[in-house]
């Protein structure tokens, strides 16, 4: 069952069978949680999102042209994901006080190595820093940083020219850390 | 070499902190206020390390699996908590939605496009929330 391709599995969870399915989340789940965690920056957030992100890829399936590679359309469906929760996030915490914005949920993650005080400062300090970052940049950012996805791979999943990626990842990288400086005391 | 000087290095270097020009550390010995902000960077940015070595729970494929089986019941055979749940969570968007308009220091398109969102969660086709997303940004 380990040497099926992406297609094979494909082909095989249309005909319902979940096996197929639970091994093509198998193969996949770690690059999907970890581009949610790149946005949800909270690792529970980041497994909700991830299987909200599979949910979907389920119900979907037949939908999938393979006019791009599984892969492609699943980072796109998880930048989808992922944009969204944030925006809702953002418009949750319109009712909150500035101090308990739903964002920072950065409570200790005991996942993390030295999740100590300075490591919440830093993780809060780098989600702030990518929250301020135009939607296109973050977006090429995590993909580029997190998955370490190439030029060619971010342009199939954002629908853009391998230049206007390249310009992207560039301006994020830099406007990222003009950020960290600016605001990092 | 003075501190925008320091700063506008690090901004544009693309690469390896560790290797840096003289004048560089020379400035950062002398000089706290920068040492401060460029530890500060370092150290957010090494967070991505951390988070990227990060696994889903182990059981997370199981875990998806029952969602979908979840998914595929109708609504009216789903437990009725969940229902329950699933008629709050409209209540609470129409209620969000209300207060949003009522209360509006932001009545601004893009509040409007929020409220719409959690309006339309459920009906909105994915490819169609990808080309708004991601083409006709910046
Ligand atoms: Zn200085």
């Amino acid at each position: 069952m380990h040497n099926l391709t992406d297609n094979d599995l494909i082909k095989q969870a249309l005909q319902a069978d979940e096996k197929a399915f639970q091994l093509l989340v198998e193969k996949y789940q770690q690059q999907v949680f970890s581009t949610c965690m790149g946005f949800a920056k909270n690792k529970q957030d980041a497994e909700d999102i991830a299987q909200e992100v599979f949910v979907e890829v389920f119900q979907s399936l037949g939908k999938f042209r393979h006019q791009s590679a599984f892969s492609t359309w699943l980072y796109r469906i998880t930048v989808n994901k992922s944009l969204n929760h944030q925006r809702k996030q953002k418009f949750l915490n319109l009712f909150k006080s500035n101090n308990e914005e739903v964002t920072y949920a950065l409570e200790a993650d005991h996942h993390l190595p030295d999740a100590g005080l300075v490591q919440k400062d830093n993780r809060r300090l780098l989600k702030k820093a990518l929250a301020a970052l135009p939607k296109n940049q973050r977006v090429a950012f995590i993909l580029s940083k997190y998955q370490e996805l190439s030029g060619k791979e971010i342009a199939a999943v954002m629908n853009l020219s391998l230049s206007a990626v390249e310009a992207l990842v560039h301006r994020s990288r830099k406007n990222l850390k003009a950020y960290l400086l600016k605001n990092g005391e | 070499m003075n501190c925008n000087e320091v700063k506008s290095f690090f901004i544009n270097s693309d690469g390896h902190l560790q290797a840096l020009p003289e004048e560089i550390k020379n400035h950062l010995a002398s000089c706290a206020s920068c040492a401060r902000m460029v530890e500060q960077m370092t150290g957010a940015l090494e967070v991505i390390n951390h988070e990227k070595l990060l696994q889903p729970d182990p059981f997370f494929s199981t875990r998806v699996m029952g969602a979908i089986r979840e998914n595929k019941q109708p609504l009216l055979l789903r437990p009725v908590g969940q229902m329950a749940a699933a008629v709050a969570a409209v209540f609470v968007g129409v209620v969000l939605a209300m207060a949003t308009f009522s209360y509006n220091d932001y009545s601004d398109e893009q509040t409007l496009s929020e409220v719409y969102y959690l309006n339309e969660l459920h009906v909105e086709p994915m490819e169609m929330q990808l080309l708004n997303d991601l083409s006709h940004e910046e």
